[in-house]
């Protein structure tokens, strides 16, 4: 009976994950309710859900970093459940600096409980920090990725939301900023991305000079990478210098943010890439 | 069309872009030579005969060392100076220079003091630049008119100091069993060098006392990697003793030295062939990654007609794999891949291999080194620096601009801002209320 009773630190950790899964749903289904049917007291409710979930996502991934004795980087269920983590703290962060951000919520909030159930349908087993892996500039080079990767999702959210504008009628589109805002908000959050994939490839680097003496090795990930933000520098050219934007320019984000989720979650699971300690 | 607006088009801009795009997608599918096992990179042609003309012609299997990929980079790099030297111009005109007829400007009428400067406007950031002829200009960042030059020259100190690097790098890779010594001139293992540079000649002998692993706990899996060197100098005859471990480089003479990743046991073994003849051989096998699997390798012996497989597991019954002693698994193999023979030995154990004798007088360590002389990391590094606060510049802060211009007895005011204008209309209506609270103070 006592060894029924007993819940070991794993089940502990995905125990609080699929808590936070629940909080998350939740969440999701009161935000997108209270958008689509202009319910104020649905989408306020969906903040208190999604602020607890966050809360206990927070304390799992604390409770996870202190059984590993590494931050959540180095394998599928810890890289998805902090990207998860960090691309909802963002967005309530740039939520509050720029309040017509709101909408942005009906793609973050569903991506990122998303992240963390794919993650749990993982192994969750504890891994190991390979000895490269203990660098100070690993730790800017992670954080820099998933920073990129919020920053990103909210330029595709907006995105999206100027294609429905154009193509569809729906009475809550109505609410969002106007088609213009819409576009001129997925272009300048794609430019802040750019700038945050930037910093995640030069700490990067400098971790790989440190590392094994080499800065560059085109490894399949660096290489994805590279195609990644040289896509992006594409858009932001297009659209600086050739005029781009509504429809062509919102899909063309489209496949640019295709491009960094190959690169951030599949690329890695290239044969020979060095990188594969960190999303197997 | 001159060559200067050849380069500086906007579409020979944008093709460069996307050739190196394409380039780059093209080595990411197709397996490169620099890092694809020969028999993989050999496999290939034959599985997709379709494209093994373009592999031959173009070199696809080896693209950052082709001619074109170079010329492409050239060609780039070119494109990125004279770009470079026009936004440069046109941001020293927009920071400097005075108010530009704008039309298409927004202009409103407003009653504003003689001497201007609304100290609101002052707080919200905006500087006086330009007052002359009855025209004012005040700007907002300012500095974001430089995002666009740092960013591109950022790019093309990297692509220059890539270029740099490529042709002048030098990188060897060293193998040492514990014990043993490499003297100077003495051959590498692996050693790569561009067109310009030689391969490595490091002035003291490298000799690897030790090789000290640690691991975790519960897995086996390597926690931290140090070996012992001692460098012998000929000409002084001074030795001298580092530790040199996984992340922790030493420099010496100009040389970066790292603690590779791969490590293993050394077996020392002493074959018996008959008729009196003795081969003596170290078999240097990889560490397993983890405590419960094996370490393999492949192996031929001189006088032995066949492959030899080995293997070595660690003792599961000692808890710290630092203190186990690993037994090695030999298997004589023919070339259908039928064992002819097998056998294990412990350290000092002898023992038949099929027709052989084998013994194993001894089991060391071996670990690899990484010895390199690279010109341009700080620059490409500064690259990196320049393209982030260039980038940052342009999103981060951009230009906002109020012209004020005399008309009469009165002004007109108009107000842009270099990018995403519609997020900073609040702050210009902001500005506006500041100058009727001011007219009705």
């Amino acid at each position: 009976m006592e060894s029924l009773l007993t819940i070991t630190p794993l089940a502990m950790d995905t125990g609080l994950h699929w808590l936070t899964v629940a909080f998350y749903v939740m969440a999701t289904i009161a935000n997108v309710s209270g958008l689509i049917f202009l319910r104020q007291s649905y989408e306020k409710t969906s903040y208190r859900l999604i602020m607890a979930g966050l809360a206990i996502h927070g304390a799992a991934l604390v409770y996870r970093w202190v059984l590993s004795g590494h931050g959540p980087y180095l394998a599928k269920y810890e890289v998805l459940s902090s990207c998860a983590w960090v691309s909802l703290t963002l967005f309530l962060v740039y939520r509050r600096l720029y309040p017509w951000l709101r909408q942005g919520s009906i793609l973050v909030f569903p991506a990122s409980f998303l992240m963390v159930v794919i993650g749990l349908f993982t192994n969750p087993a504890l891994k190991k920090l390979p000895p490269t892996f203990t660098s100070i500039w690993l730790v800017f080079h992670i954080s820099f990725y998933k920073i990129a990767l919020a920053t990103l999702l909210i330029a595709l959210a907006f995105s999206i939301f100027y294609i429905l504008q154009q193509r569809t009628a729906y009475h809550w589109l109505k609410k969002l900023p106007t088609p213009a805002e819409t576009d001129s908000i997925a272009y300048r959050f794609a430019g802040f991305g750019f700038i945050f994939w930037a910093i995640a490839m030069l700490s990067g680097s400098i971790w790989a000079y440190q590392s094994w003496g080499r800065f560059w090795g085109w490894d399949p990930i660096e290489t994805w990478s590279l195609i990644t933000w040289l896509f992006f520098g594409v858009y932001l050219h297009l659209r600086r210098f050739f005029g781009w934007y509504g429809v062509r320019a919102a899909c063309l984000l489209m496949v640019c943010f295709a491009l960094s989720i190959v690169a951030l979650f599949f690329a890695g699971s290239m044969t020979g890439s060095i990188h594969a300690a960190y999303f197997q | 069309m001159s060559r200067k607006q050849f380069f500086s088009a906007r579409r020979t801009v944008l093709t460069l872009i996307l050739l190196n795009l394409l380039a780059i997608s093209v080595a990411a599918l197709v397996p490169q030579r620099f890092e694809t096992p020969a028999q993989d990179i050999g496999q290939w042609p034959l599985a997709h005969p379709w494209l093994a003309p373009w592999l031959q012609g173009f070199g696809l299997d080896r693209v950052f060392s082709t001619v074109w990929f170079s010329v492409l980079l050239l060609f780039s790099l070119i494109a990125l100076l004279v770009s470079l030297r026009l936004q440069v111009a046109h941001a020293w005109s927009k920071t400097f220079a005075a108010p530009q007829d704008a039309a298409g400007e927004h202009w409103r009428p407003v009653s504003m003091p003689d001497h201007l400067h609304p100290a609101a406007w002052r707080r919200a950031g905006y500087l006086l630049v330009f007052a002359s002829d009855g025209k004012w200009r005040y700007l907002k960042n300012p500095w974001g008119y430089w995002g666009n030059p740092l960013l591109h020259s950022g790019m093309a100190i990297i692509l220059a100091a890539s270029l740099l690097m490529a042709l002048t790098q030098q990188r060897s890779l060293l193998h040492l069993n514990e014990g043993e010594v490499h003297a100077p001139g003495t051959e590498w293992l692996v050693s790569e060098c561009g067109p310009l540079a030689d391969t490595i000649v490091f002035p003291e002998a490298i000799g690897l006392d030790y090789v000290l692993p640690e691991f975790w706990g519960q897995t086996g899996e390597l926690k931290r990697l140090s070996s012992g060197l001692r460098f012998v100098d000929p000409r002084q005859g001074t030795i001298s003793q580092v530790t040199l471990t996984v992340n922790a480089i030493v420099t010496r003479h100009g040389f970066r030295l790292y603690q590779g990743t791969n490590f293993g046991h050394s077996f020392y073994l002493e074959f018996n062939l008959g008729e009196g003849r003795q081969q003596a051989v170290i078999f240097d096998i990889k560490h397993p990654s983890t405590r419960g699997e094996a370490g393999y390798g492949n192996f031929r012996v001189v006088g032995v007609p066949y492959l030899i497989k080995a293997k070595y597991v660690l003792d599961p019954q000692t808890p710290s794999t630092l203190a186990s002693t690993p037994r090695l698994v030999l298997r004589l193999v023919d070339d259908k891949g039928t064992v002819l023979a097998e056998q294990t030995l412990a350290p000092d154990a002898s023992g038949t291999f099929g027709p052989y004798g084998v013994r194993l007088s001894r089991v060391g360590r071996w670990s690899s080194i990484i010895v390199t002389r690279l010109h341009g990391m700080g620059m490409v590094f500064f690259g990196f620096f320049l393209v982030i606060v260039g980038s940052g510049l342009i999103y981060f802060s951009p230009v906002r601009e109020i012209l004020v211009y005399r008309a009469g007895e009165g002004f007109l005011l108009a107000w842009r801002a270099g990018k995403f204008a519609l997020f900073y209309q609040k702050e210009y209506e902001s500005l506006l209320n500041s100058l009727r609270t001011w007219n009705h103070s």
